[in-house]
């Protein structure tokens, strides 16, 4: 069972994948512009995730090409991995309205 | 090839043989492009592959993170979990055969002698059911033989015995699995008929050592040495699905080992018996991912 909050690097490699499909390096790129250069993927996490996330049926592979002689694999997020991560946006966005309406009610009463 | 592909390729060799040959060239990849003007590898790029690379292995080894779908394992275990039961009636049936050759069947005490007889009987039913294919009526039987074994393990204080823990374990484990996986048609589609056939006569060898080797070491160790084979070759060695499957189905020769290895060393407590020798198998069923559990990822 895959159920509970999302890791973050399993979140941002689910967001660079939401509107394209991407190949490993280009998605460690994203992640880094996503996350404003606060988190830096390492291919060693990348790929142990991308293996994980395809046994969930969250990622599969988009298509292959060959770049000055290299294999470039491209991933997209399935149907089940958008669901996935609409889940986690609301629930995220659920909570900071929670903390900003606490924050502005603490404000508002002037408690120190 | 320069010595940073080199130093890249010695790294990624670290990795579970079917990652490298599927993901291996492209990891290189990325690492060479990650790596700007970089000669040799940075210590945080190394100790990341070396860590990714001890996850994969955990994750085939023991599905630390998941990677097994227990749907797929519940699927074979519908299949085979029938047969494999019956050679829970060994013991019957060694009982049955001695009162046969002493030529007094017409008095031996029944009740006293195989109290769990019906159990087996019923078990029996269940994998004719399988066997023909009627998967729901096959759940009811197996629910109804699964309730037997909680009852005579739990109630009849005749046949309750640590090491037969497991045949209570892989019984609820057959009736879950033939009530909501995914059903002995998807196991079928697995692991083949062979798988049926084969299981069949490691049982049948199994329940032959036991019923005419009893009292002997050596036939006594060849049955469990069989079953294992036989699970194994019935489920798919090869396959992590499989090879959890075949867990499922010799429980009860891992809490008869587990009984063999704690005789002399440890006196367990009667209250505590039931616990050690149904939480244990459970405990190792999970860990090793055979089990439904919520995974983080």
């Amino acid at each position: 069972m895959t159920d509970g909050t999302l890791r973050e690097p399993t979140f941002l490699i689910l967001t660079a994948l939401a509107d394209r499909a991407q190949h490993g390096y280009g998605i460690l790129l994203d992640i880094e512009k996503i996350s404003d250069g606060r988190v830096t993927l390492r291919a060693g996490t990348l790929y142990a995730a991308l293996d994980r996330l395809s046994t969930a049926g969250w990622v599969a592979v988009d298509r292959e090409e060959v770049v000055d002689g290299r294999l470039r694999r491209y991933y997209r997020l399935t149907d089940a991995g958008a669901a996935r991560l609409a889940a986690e946006v609301n629930r995220v966005r659920a909570h900071t309205r929670a903390a900003e309406t606490r924050l502005r009610g603490r404000l508002a009463g002037g408690t120190a | 090839m320069s010595e940073l592909e080199r130093r890249y390729r010695r790294l990624l060799g670290l990795y579970p043989r079917d990652h490298r040959e599927d993901n291996g060239e492209e990891m290189l990849g990325v690492l060479l492009e990650s790596a700007g003007d970089r000669r040799k590898p940075g210590w945080r790029d190394s100790a990341d592959l070396v860590r990714g690379a001890v996850q994969l292995h955990l994750r085939r080894v023991v599905a630390v993170d998941g990677g097994v779908d227990v749907r797929e394992v519940f699927a074979v275990v519908a299949l085979l979990g029938p047969i494999a039961m019956l050679a829970g009636a060994t013991t019957a049936l060694h009982e049955l055969a001695w009162w046969v050759r002493a030529g007094a069947l017409g008095q031996m005490p029944w009740t006293q002698q195989v109290p769990d007889a019906p159990v087996w009987g019923v078990w029996a039913v269940v994998a004719a059911l399988s066997v023909c294919r009627l998967r729901r009526a096959a759940a009811v039987a197996a629910w109804v033989g699964a309730a037997g074994l909680v009852v005579l393990a739990f109630v009849g204080p005749v046949w309750w015995w640590g090491p037969r823990a497991g045949w209570v374990l892989t019984g609820v484990l057959t009736a879950v699995a033939l009530t909501w996986a995914a059903g002995a048609e998807r196991g079928r589609e697995q692991v083949g008929t062979r798988a049926v056939l084969v299981l069949a006569v490691t049982v049948l060898a199994t329940t032959s050592l036991g019923v005419l080797g009893f009292g002997d070491t050596v036939a006594e160790w060849l049955a469990p040495a069989v079953a294992v084979v036989g699970a194994l070759a019935a489920c798919g060695p090869r396959s992590r699905t499989g090879r959890r499957a075949a867990l499922v189905l010799l429980l009860p020769v891992m809490t008869a080992l587990l009984a063999t290895a704690l005789t002399g060393s440890i006196r367990i407590p009667t209250a505590l018996e039931a616990v050690v020798f149904l939480a244990l198998p459970v405990v190792v069923l999970l860990a090793l991912g055979a089990m439904p559990r919520r995974i983080r990822l």
